[in-house]
């Protein structure tokens, strides 16, 4: 398994190994460490531009770069190697051709110890900014189930050639124009989006992982994996739309999370909680399950709408815009609809201004209150069976 | 009759707060709303405008009050009448942190001629890093943070000059 793990894990072997397996990969090319010049410009030059630099043992798209114009290139892959340095210890990076408007589409795959591999359908993580996945969904809104099946196949074959053991996933690019597919990497873990493969299958991944530690076989088959409805998450990062999207620290004066059927909250969040810079700014994940893709569509805009995070700025009215807009609704969404149709998004200015400064007024009055009266409605709440909830009080 | 003053943005805007019959007159501006208060529980106020209930979240840190509602996230800052803006003098600018961070990397030093655009500093929060570019040519007059050290959001870092 630790050798899977480390074949994997180099991106650069992993695409090797997939060519080997028969599974398709994007062209490519590897760039020696240091010393880089006309081997690497020939190659973009034959491939054509726009190209992409990415870290070798990178993820989350750091270390990560388009170059569209040739005298760009190498200042970007100097650049990419020092984030790559700093972000995992290691300053290999490599190229591939960029194919433009491509969806990324993975594979919930797993393995047992027999060699038993399966796959659990597919995330379709097309929903990026700046490299960053931001809304996960399963079914996908492309795929068939001819492309489905050769697809999940492809994710089978490419976990079997690691004799991969337990949660994987194969992550895929599709040309939405040929529904060509390729390989991009293998993510020898349990990803940030398993949730919603969880909401769709009804499958518990963590407890198959602990079988899986212990050297118990799958305890199903392929055909025994079956999916219902639609799911859908949202990553919910600590950053301020309103100030270009960088990251947001401080206090957090409040945070509630939305409680209903179908709607699940992975997140270690309280008030109270300082957020500093010393970490990644995704704070919580918010996933749904829906009949069909519009009610998961509109479950998730209900949960972002009762997810309140006072205190830090976050990208919820980001994640509702783009839940709202007609691409995403058609389900049309490609890795650079973000950056092509959202990049000059803002925040509402005067989003609910009126009902705010209301509610403001209103807590001023009602908190000037005499103790007395205050402690009445304590004594009233504590009647009340629709407030079962725990009561905070932000500052005391 | 309470008024309160909150500044939304850079506008400062009077809310009149007028009680009677169980019920709120609240002017803002020239709007005027008949508020019925549902309830009130720190965070938490509910009331109903124009028989549609609304629930809000409303927490303060001393001198911003955070109200979430309907999904929306207002701030609203007391209102500072010291607030003094453009104290730039001199022809110089002095440039501040578009986030809060540590300062990976300082690149240049009291008395460098920089070029419009060119790197002066790496900030870096959250694994993410930020370059904070010349806006213009000119001359460094004073570094005012060092390599290493966390700086606030809006925290001066370099003052430029104009003079070449």
């Amino acid at each position: 398994m630790g050798d899977s793990i480390r074949r994997m894990g180099s991106k650069t072997q992993a695409r090797a190994l997939m060519q080997a397996a028969g599974v398709p990969v994007v062209p490519g090319y590897h760039p020696r460490l240091g010393g880089e010049g006309q081997g690497v410009r020939d190659w973009a030059d034959q491939t054509g531009y726009p190209v992409l630099v990415k870290a070798a043992a990178g993820g989350g798209g750091k270390g990560m770069r388009i170059v569209h114009q040739p005298d760009q290139l190498i200042e970007a892959i100097e650049a990419a190697q020092r984030e790559a340095a700093k972000a995992f210890g290691d300053a290999t990076i490599f190229l591939e051709k960029y194919i433009e408007g491509a969806r990324h589409i993975e594979f919930q795959v797993f393995g047992d110890a027999t060699g038993h591999v399966i796959h659990l359908f597919e995330r379709e993580c097309s929903t990026q900014r700046r490299h960053q996945k931001i809304i996960e969904e399963t079914p996908s809104p492309l795929l068939d189930d001819d492309l489905r099946e050769r697809m999940g196949q492809a994710a089978v074959a490419a976990a079997r050639a690691v004799d991969y053991q337990n949660a994987g996933t194969i992550e895929f690019i599709v040309d939405p124009k040929t529904r060509e597919f390729y390989f991009l990497e293998m993510n020898t873990r349990l990803q940030v989006e398993h949730p919603i493969t969880e909401l769709l299958t009804g499958i518990d991944l963590v407890n198959l992982q602990l079988r899986a530690a212990q050297r118990q076989p799958l305890p199903f088959a392929q055909a025994d994996v079956s999916r219902r409805g639609h799911a859908i998450e949202c990553r919910i990062y600590a950053e301020d739309p309103a100030n270009n999207f960088l990251p947001a620290i401080g206090k957090v004066l409040l945070a509630q999370f939305p409680v209903a059927p179908g709607a699940r909250v992975d997140s270690g969040l309280e008030t109270g909680d300082e957020i500093p810079i010393h970490y990644d700014p995704m704070i919580a994940k918010v996933s749904v399950l829906g009949e069909d893709r519009a009610d998961a569509i509109r479950k998730m805009d209900w949960a972002l709408r009762h997810t309140i995070i006072l205190g830090v700025a976050t990208n919820i009215p980001f994640l509702r815009a783009v839940l709202a807009h007609p691409v995403f609704q058609h389900g049309e969404v490609t890795t650079d609809f973000i950056e092509r149709e959202m990049g000059a998004w803002r925040p509402p200015i005067d989003g609910g201004r009126d009902l705010a400064l209301i509610a403001a007024a209103l807590s001023e009055v009602t908190i000037q209150r005499t103790g007395e009266s205050a402690n009445r409605m304590i004594a009233e709440t504590a009647y009340d069976p629709w407030q079962v909830t725990d009561r905070f009080r932000a500052g005391g | 009759m309470m008024d309160f003053q909150y500044q939304v943005g850079t506008e400062v805007v009077t809310v009149k707060c007028e009680p009677g019959g169980g019920r709120y007159r609240i002017t803002i501006a020239d709007r005027v709303y008949d508020v019925q208060l549902d309830h009130a529980h720190s965070p938490e106020v509910a009331f109903i405008v124009d028989g549609t209930r609304h629930l809000a979240q409303v927490v303060d840190d001393g001198t911003t009050r955070y109200v979430g509602i309907d999904g929306h996230v207002v701030e609203l800052k007391k209102p500072d009448p010291r607030r003094a803006r453009n104290k730039r003098h001199h022809g110089e600018d002095s440039l501040s942190a578009s986030m809060p961070g540590q300062v990976a990397k300082l690149l240049v030093g009291e008395g460098d001629a920089v070029e419009r655009g060119q790197t002066l500093l790496i900030l870096e929060a959250m694994k993410m890093e930020i370059k904070i570019a010349a806006p213009h040519a000119g001359r460094v007059v004073k570094a005012l943070v060092r390599q290493g050290q966390v700086v606030d959001r809006g925290q001066e870092l370099i003052e430029l000059s104009h003079e070449p």
